[in-house]
């Protein structure tokens, strides 16, 4: 691609990403509705509230934007922007089609996966700019808690690229096309499971939300944001949920592989699916306790995950 | 937005911008976006999660499956920043004014209070207790007043679509209490009066009592169920009351003690459940108590005067909360 048709491309790309993220928060609040039997949002835009999103947005971008007196001036503006751009990095590697990706490098894998690990970064900053001790402790457990999940789900992610035997996106999709990944026997299904839980971990979701426990933290490392950068906040965070689910599809659904319809309709379809069942976890389970999650991750899901490679790498260089 | 407008203050809004550009077109451009960012400030109300009394308990039921607020867009966040109204259902204290105050204030431009309930309107039968206030609204300024003990769900929705209707006409009164007069000056020290209440039950001495409790626990009852204190004027008695999980027994006995200069030795060494009971006792009754570890208020403010439930606690100067002059609230009003 020449450099005026990859600005073009991305600008597209990112269009896209913000305004299918704006409409996951609308899907989030009418699927947690379905699930406490409530409806959801309804009345700002008939039928289903479905201009929810955009008022939501417009508020925020009207409210007045606080920075304390107290806080880093500088470190606290910044974190908000550290956040969405982490996020939003790790789409250029995502291939949406079998051809359409943004970056195409041999080791997209790994680059997908350290820039997802960036993101705490500003969730730090967050947490120590803010000089309150809600969010410090906040941030605190984040990071904790990101570092330590990153071990099973490097781990996990290893399994899909050892069967491929490549760490391009690409490649891993074109391999499944026999069978999903997620259909190989024993292997596939314990580093799906397991790169799932793991990113909803480093995704701060429940029950891994415990940068964001409402009952002990009050709100959590955004706690003193107001307006817009507390938007950005959410955009971040939905953002990396939409990647995470993006690469959930692609690594063990078969991406866009599928009869009859076109690759980006199915990977669309996937990601939904993915996106929903994080969705059920989130609205089903309570939240651990800080041992417990800790005692899961280096207990049960590092020692798993490990064995589980080393399965996945005996099997792959046995059958060659 | 967000204020009523002042005619004679040089305007800063949208209009101001209009004027500004002087464009064909411009001020209806900007008045369009008014409307619109005035749509979305209705459409999408956070509520701060904050409850105070029963109230509350209604108020959850209206976010919750059968009456469902977030139909309206109405989620409630957990930070006052990222707030935008803040409804105040249950009885206000003094206590705890401070804190709305501090939250309220906490809380971005444009932002809006729903008074529900009628302690937080007015107090109600709660109004001329010593630690109530009497209306949320000697604190900060109520858009909207949702009447009812507690407010049904049905109300709730009501007072959230009435502020929806303040919100999109845009003329804003907030409604904040300055009225000059105190209305509890209606309240007057209650007259001292001697009664003859039937004394019964088991009298100890004050220099006994430890001694008494020792025994009681040693012997199985290791239970305190509460302390608390009678005031009859002349004197002012302490009930002690144990229980033994055992053998199912309560042992009751008392201490009387002079009004004028109540001391007694601490329990708090022995049950450790007499600190919290013994500091209550303290703070409302003024009984001083001897090697307590902690001795200072636990339900009032620590710089209140005087003690509320004793006999002679005059209500002549009543303690009232934050509650701005006319020339703040003026100064307030105009933004």
């Amino acid at each position: 691609m020449t450099f005026a048709e990859s600005v073009s491309h991305g600008a597209i790309l990112l269009g896209a990403i913000i305004g299918v993220v704006t409409y996951l928060t609308w899907v989030e609040r009418k699927f947690s509705g379905r699930l406490q039997s409530r409806i959801g949002p309804y009345l700002v835009g008939r039928p289903h509230g479905w201009l929810q999103p955009i008022a939501d947005a417009l508020k925020l971008l009207s409210k007045e934007d606080i920075t304390p007196t107290k806080t880093d001036r500088f470190l606290f503006n910044l974190a908000p922007i550290w956040v969405v751009v982490m996020s939003l990095l790790g789409f250029a590697f995502l291939p949406l089609t079998i051809n359409w990706v943004l970056v195409n490098i041999d080791l997209g894998l790994l680059y997908f996966s350290a820039i997802g690990s960036l993101i705490v970064i500003g969730v730090f900053i967050a947490g120590w700019a803010s000089n309150n001790k809600y969010a410090l402790l906040s941030a605190l457990r984040a990071a904790a808690q990101i570092v330590a999940y990153e071990v099973p789900l490097l781990l996990s992610l290893l399994v899909p690229a050892v069967l491929a035997g490549s760490l391009n996106f690409q490649d891993i999709i074109l391999a499944q096309e026999k069978y999903w990944f997620i259909l190989f026997p024993v292997v596939g299904q314990i580093s799906g499971i397991t790169f799932l839980l793991a990113a909803l971990a480093e995704g701060n979701r429940i029950p891994f939300d415990l940068s964001e426990a409402e009952s002990e933290l009050v709100a959590g490392f955004n706690i003193e944001y107001s307006g817009m950068k507390f938007a950005y906040f959410y955009l971040g965070e939905y953002a990396h949920l939409l990647a995470v689910s993006i690469l959930v599809s692609i690594l063990f659904l078969g991406g866009p592989l599928g009869p009859l319809l076109s690759g980006g309709v199915w990977i669309a379809l996937k990601t939904l699916i993915v996106f929903l069942i994080v969705l059920w976890i989130r609205w089903s389970f309570l939240r651990l306790r800080i041992d417990q999650m800790m005692m899961l991750n280096w207990k049960v899901l590092v020692p798993l995950t490990l064995g589980n490679l080393l399965v996945a790498g005996l099997w792959v260089s046995l059958s060659r | 937005m967000g204020t009523p407008v002042d005619e004679n203050k040089p305007k800063l809004g949208l209009e101001a911008l209009g004027e500004l550009i002087r464009l064909p077109g411009a001020n209806m451009f900007l008045t369009s976006t008014k409307k619109l960012f005035s749509w979305a400030e209705k459409s999408s109300l956070w509520p701060l999660t904050f409850g105070l009394a029963c109230c509350a308990i209604e108020m959850m039921a209206t976010f919750a499956s059968r009456f469902d607020l977030d139909r309206f867009g109405v989620v409630t966040r957990a930070s006052p920043r990222q707030s935008d109204l803040m409804i105040i259902a249950g009885t206000v204290t003094v206590k705890m004014a401070e804190r709305i105050k501090k939250l309220y204030d906490q809380m971005p431009f444009p932002k809006w209070v729903i008074a529900a309930g009628s302690c937080a309107i007015s107090g109600d039968h709660y109004r001329h207790i010593y630690s109530v206030v009497p209306g949320v609204d000697w604190v900060i300024p109520v858009d909207v007043y949702v009447p009812g003990c507690p407010p049904t769900p049905e109300a709730f929705m009501d007072g959230i679509i009435q502020l929806q209707k303040i919100i999109s006409e845009g003329n804003l009164t907030p409604h904040l209490n300055i009225a000059n007069r105190i209305e509890r000056e209606t309240t007057k020290p209650v007259p001292k009066k001697l009664v003859d209440l039937p004394k019964t039950g088991n009298y100890l001495m004050p220099d006994q009592l430890k001694q008494h409790a020792h025994n009681l626990k040693e012997s199985g009852f290791d239970y305190l169920s509460y302390i608390t204190a009678v005031d009859y004027s002349t004197t002012l008695d302490l009930v002690y009351v144990v229980r033994s999980f055992e053998k199912n027994e309560e042992n009751i006995w008392k201490v009387s003690l002079d009004s004028s200069n109540p001391k007694v030795p601490s329990l708090a060494p022995i049950y450790k459940g007499a600190d919290w009971y013994e500091r209550e006792v303290y703070d409302l009754f003024g009984v001083e108590f001897i090697g307590h570890p902690n001795l200072k208020r636990i339900l009032l403010p620590d710089d209140w005067e005087g003690h509320p439930l004793r006999k002679d606690y005059s209500m002549e100067t009543p303690r009232l909360p934050y509650r701005p002059s006319r020339e703040e609230y003026e100064a307030w009003k105009k933004g």
